[in-house]
């Protein structure tokens, strides 16, 4: 019995691989998906190394040579305290990135899990979870930000909270939609049988199973949690200065929208790139990752 | 179906209540006197008292909530605070506009989103297929307010098309609801584009092909039907958010909306006004899901059967 | 002679009034935001207009009688009781009359008093008009004369209208005869007749209708009739036919809010709207070059300035606060937060534009050496760190970040709190700031009442005083202004205020700000006078 359980997992990880391998050479045939993941490796090194890369300090100010135009020494431009646009775009990508990914974990991991206790467990509890996920899913997704950073104060960490909180409910829709379809089939029963507790099979059998979704679901919401942040920072009520954030920026600079609009448009450009760098790759991994999309 | 209506309905009671206990609580621990934004510079402590005592400021948790909920089975959404009209006057007044303004952007949306989706999809891989899905998408990433001044620079002060903000008739709404709109005629674009591609492929399709249909027939009466229920659901959701949630684009186009009224009121520690616009919102939102659900019935007969 | 012009307006003069605007909160944030104010006075900017706009020869008056002015901010109530916000007055102002009005050199002028008579030292008279009707037709008497007073006394939203005055006082011998008395002798008696804080509201109508619809409709007896309130979007007037003086050119003006400066500016370019209130200062060049439109600037009543919390340990020493001020380069904050043409370097803490100003305080110059000699000899030659608490907006993120850059070659940390309207009036009421940065206009112009209200130990933890400052020196100057009706003595002792105030420094100065104000080009008579109650009676368009 033990044995044949080993077996069956080893056959599983090797499924496993081949499908990974099928879903990159799906992935790599979407042109869309692959220029999408180019630019996201473009954010990532910028992030990484805008240390090296930016040619300034991002928070030093020159108020002499404030709101200068693109030129060979700032190439972006300077902002209205006289920072360098480039510099702070490159170290913006870091505050995005991260707002973008903790924003999204923390509704992944949060939502998941609710979800596959809803739909495991069923009865009271699922009916408790949903209806919780159903008063989120009401209030429209600023307001509930805008009141939970109230609540909490401004901060990028409550901005982060705030956001991952109010995309909760359709992580857990999707993990209880996986689990309701997933928990009844035969292997989920044999892993029952040979003795595995709720999280194991959930964790390892259930999980791996329901991923594409939430997958695709994770890449696009990190672009709306950009997004929101950027909202959050038109309403006053986003990251704390001198943080070189483009949502910020891009408010800041709307006050010098008609004479200098290279304050709001390289910011601007760097969040549209960012969330189009995240939908390319989330639509190319839904088409990667559906096997009925298939050639 | 009757029934599967009454029991929807039946299940939006926890829900709003459930919306009325977040917000307040949200609103309890938020830092903030509401007296303080109401009274003159010049009050006194006494004042301030006397106020908080007569808005109903004073007592703990449970006894303000019950006090509210009391209020709200009696049909009573409360006072604003500052402006002394009863809360519901105040939606009635914000709330017109913010249904024009979804309305709008949401047809803008549909028709954007289903004919670049729909033409996308019949010519899959064309050169119209990826540049249309890049617009769109630049549609979606564009960040609101910046989109949103952008066009008011253009169509109203260098071609001075049309006005650039307030209210008044239908061209206020145009700009406001391309502002809006786009994002949602990406996601609808992208819906449309790989339902019907998913439909496409099945097999009625190439039967009904192969019995000698035109294109154009096959894509209206087998495809598009079948690609409806998402995009339904997302045109759904949308409407359902606008409604609270086009903040940034109603403040500026100056449109007195109701998402801008709640966030004003937030900003005052206006409490009733925040608990009831918010309550009307997520009740607009979940009624207009159940109308969505409801027409799945009459789009796919499949569905119909199961609310027997 | 300009000092003695200037002590002649002094008498004058009322009560300070905060203003200014932030987010969409009411007025409470006002004192603690960082934008724009109205209030306007003679002095301005080269090249742009300063004072009425005046038609050119051969200009034909055209017929387009509505005139439609923007400003940022909705009153929640046109009910005159409600506390002082600018634009609230200013509405207030075209609705009801007051019985006293500032005439253009900011005298009293008759309004509804046709004349008025000091009986003694503590009883005032005055002979109303006969021929001042309310819209619903009723003639305003003393009743509601003394009606209206009662009911500021009485209200219960921090009103200051009727400060000083006897509530058991006010006698009327007949319908237009009415008399009142002040507690003790009182210098802003005339003044504060002339802040709409105590316009005139018929007492039989207020009775019936009531406290808060009597807000949302409001009758008056002034020169233009409420006609309608859209909520968010506007508010409209119209001429009102029976006014018994100076009767409006222009038969509709409209009132509309649009919160966002940005678009505020756009419209007003693209022709949607004729005047606009509080454009942002980056605006203010383009509005003057741009042929459509005009510029409106004007030096106004204005302070903006950092304040310590001197009640906080840390700043209780007096050299600490001494050794900011000079560690802080007022003049980059002015120029990039205020606009080096739509603001001037603060020198005191009294507007330049008010009796009693003096320019004789020696300023703290920048000077980081003299800044870190005094921190050293406080005991803070390591520095320190201190939370500086601030209304979210664009502006103040700026001056939050230049300070932020100044005061660390001081070995200060500055930890930035950019707050929102709500926590942070609340907050700054309890004194929990450390440091704030705020706008006080002193609108009715009266330097004694405004420094009253900003320093005195009374007015602790008060929206205006947000210094927290307690100086038995200071309090003893302020009450004498306060008792000293002579409007020169008055002066004299204002500036010894303003010495001993300078010398504690409470305050970081940073600008007197100016009123940019933008109208279309066709615009003619707006004149920008120095209360921002602006009057549009004499505007009108040119073809």
């Amino acid at each position: 019995m033990q044995k044949e359980m080993i077996l069956e997992q080893e056959e599983i990880i090797v499924k496993k691989r081949s499908q990974v391998k099928e879903v990159w050479r799906r992935f790599r045939r979407n042109r869309q998906a692959m220029v999408g993941m180019v630019m996201l490796l473009i954010l990532i090194f910028a992030a990484i190394f805008a240390g090296v890369i930016a040619p300034y300090d991002p928070l030093q100010q020159d108020i002499i040579n404030r709101l200068q135009p693109p030129s060979a020494a700032h190439i972006f431009g300077t902002d209205e305290l006289g920072r360098d646009i480039f510099s702070r775009i490159l170290y913006g990508s870091r505050i995005s990135l991260t707002v973008g990914l903790i924003a999204v974990s923390i509704s992944s991991v949060v939502g998941c899990a609710l979800g596959a206790i809803a739909g495991y467990y069923g009865g009271v509890l699922d009916n408790v979870i949903m209806r919780c996920a159903d008063v989120l899913m009401a209030i429209p997704s600023i307001l509930l930000n805008i009141s939970i950073v109230a609540a909490l104060g401004t901060g990028l960490q409550n901005v982060m909270i705030a956001i991952g909180i109010s995309s909760v409910p359709a992580y857990c829709r999707i993990m209880r939609a996986s689990l309701l379809s997933l928990k009844d089939q035969e292997f989920v029963d044999a892993s029952r049988a040979a003795g595995a507790s709720d999280p194991y099979i959930i964790i390892h059998h259930i999980l791996p199973n329901s991923l594409a979704p939430l997958i695709v679901q994770a890449t696009l919401k990190i672009g709306g949690a950009i997004l929101s942040c950027a909202s959050m920072s038109f309403i006053g009520l986003g990251i704390v200065p001198p943080t070189p954030e483009w949502g910020a920026m891009l408010s800041t600079g709307r006050d010098f929208l008609r004479d200098a609009p290279h304050l709001t448009a390289f910011p601007g450009i760097a969040i549209m790139f960012a969330v189009f760098a995240m939908n390319l790759m989330g639509d190319g991994l839904r088409d990667a990752l559906d096997p009925k999309l298939k050639n | 179906m009757l029934k599967y209506i009454a029991r929807r309905l039946l299940m939006m009671i926890p829900v709003m209540l459930g919306v009325i206990i977040i917000v307040f609580t949200l609103l309890y621990i938020t830092p903030g006197d509401p007296v303080d934004s109401l009274l003159g510079d010049d009050a006194t402590p006494e004042m301030a008292a006397e106020l908080r005592e007569e808005l109903g400021l004073n007592g703990g948790y449970f006894e303000r909530l019950g006090r509210y909920v009391t209020g709200l089975l009696h049909g009573d959404l409360g006072i604003d605070y500052a402006t002394k009209e009863p809360v519901m006057d105040r939606i009635l007044q914000t709330f017109p506009n913010s249904l024009k303004l979804a309305g709008c952007s949401v047809i803008l949306a549909l028709v954007l989103g289903l004919t670049l989706g729909i033409i996308s999809a019949v010519k899959q891989y064309s050169a119209f297929d990826n540049v249309a899905m890049a617009l769109a998408m630049v549609g979606n990433a564009m960040p609101n307010f910046w989109q949103g001044l952008l066009l008011m620079m253009l169509f109203a002060l260098h071609w001075k098309l049309l006005p650039a903000s307030g209210i008044g008739g239908w061209e206020y709404m145009i700009l406001p609801s391309i502002t809006i709109g786009t994002s949602s005629a990406a996601a609808i674009a992208r819906m449309t584009r790989s339902s019907m591609l998913e439909v496409i492929r099945q097999d009625y399709i190439t039967t009904a092909e192969s019995k000698g249909q035109t294109e154009f027939k096959i894509i209206v009466f087998h495809a598009l039907k079948n690609a409806l229920i998402p995009v339904i659901t997302t045109v759904g959701i949308q409407f359902g958010n606008l409604l609270g949630g086009a903040v940034l684009t109603e403040s500026i186009f100056a449109i007195p909306g109701v998402g801008k009224m709640m966030v004003d009121a937030i900003k005052a520690r206006n409490y009733p006004t925040v608990q009831g616009g918010v309550l009307m919102v997520a009740l607009t939102f979940s009624l207009v899901n159940l109308a969505v659900d409801i027409l799945y019935a009459f789009v796919d007969p499949r569905i119909r059967s199961q609310y027997k | 002679m300009r000092k003695r012009m200037l002590s002649t307006l002094l008498a004058f003069c009322v009560g300070l009034s905060l203003c200014a605007c932030g987010g969409g909160g009411q007025t409470a944030e006002e004192t603690t935001a960082g934008e724009t104010t109205e209030a306007s006075s003679e002095a301005g900017t080269a090249g742009v207009n300063q004072g009425p706009i005046q038609a050119q020869e051969g200009e034909v008056q055209s017929d387009k009688d509505t005139l439609v002015v923007a400003f940022d901010r909705e009153p929640a109530t046109l009910d005159p009781l409600g506390n002082n916000v600018t634009v609230k007055r200013m509405i207030e102002g075209g609705i009801f009359d007051t019985l006293l009005k500032f005439d253009e050199n900011l005298q009293p002028a008759p309004c509804l008093a046709e004349s008025w008579e000091q009986v003694d030292e503590l009883t005032w008279k005055f002979n109303l008009r006969k021929d001042a009707k309310f819209h619903n037709g009723d003639p305003v008497t003393s009743q509601d004369v003394k009606f209206s007073f009662l009911r500021v006394h009485n209200g219960t939203q921090g009103n200051d209208g009727t400060n000083g005055f006897d509530p058991e006082g006010y006698e009327t011998p007949d319908d237009y005869t009415f008399i009142l008395k002040t507690l003790e002798p009182y210098a802003f008696t005339e003044a504060q007749l002339c802040n709409q804080a105590l316009s005139i509201v018929p007492e039989k109508v207020v009775t019936e209708m009531g406290d808060d619809a009597f807000g949302r409709a409001p009758i008056g007896s002034g020169p233009y009739k409420f006609v309608s309130w859209t909520a968010g979007d506007n508010i409209t007037v119209e001429r009102n036919d029976d006014y018994w003086g100076e009767k409006s050119i222009l038969k509709t003006i409209k009132f509309r809010v649009i919160t966002e400066s940005a678009s505020r500016t756009i419209d007003l370019e693209s022709g949607g709207i004729d005047i606009a209130l509080s454009l942002p200062t980056t605006d203010a060049d383009r509005i003057n070059e741009n042929p459509d439109t005009q510029l409106i600037v004007s030096t106004g009543a204005t302070d903006r300035y950092i304040a310590f919390n001197c009640q906080k340990e840390i700043f209780q020493d007096k050299r600490v606060r001494q050794a900011l001020n000079y560690a802080t380069d007022k003049e980059a904050i002015r120029i990039v937060c205020y606009g080096e043409n739509t603001s001037e370097p603060m020198d005191s803490v009294v507007p330049s534009t008010l009796p009693g100003h003096t320019s004789d305080l020696t300023p703290y110059d920048y000077d980081v050496e003299k800044a870190k000699a005094l921190l050293e000899e406080a005991g803070y030659g390591d520095g320190f760190t201190v939370e500086f608490m601030y209304l979210a907006n664009s502006t103040n993120n700026m001056l939050a970040e230049l300070l932020q850059q100044m005061w660390a070659q001081v070995n200060v940390t500055l930890e930035l709190k950019p707050t929102e309207s709500g926590a942070l009036t609340t907050a700054l009421n309890k004194g929990e700031q450390e440091l704030c940065c705020a706008g006080t206009s002193f609108a009715i112009f009266e330097a004694g009442a405004g420094l009253y209200n900003m320093f005195h130990s009374d007015r602790m933890y008060s929206g205006s005083a947000r210094a927290n400052l307690s100086d038995p020196e200071v309090d003893a100057v302020l009450d004498e202004i306060t008792r000293t009706t002579d409007a020169e003595a008055r002066a004299e002792l204002v500036v010894e205020a303003q010495k001993l105030i300078h010398e504690d420094s409470p305050f970081i100065y940073l600008a007197f700000t100016k009123n940019i104000i933008g109208a279309g080009s066709k615009v003619r008579g707006f004149n920008p006078v120095p209360t921002a109650m602006y009057d549009f009676r004499t505007v009108y368009f040119v073809e």
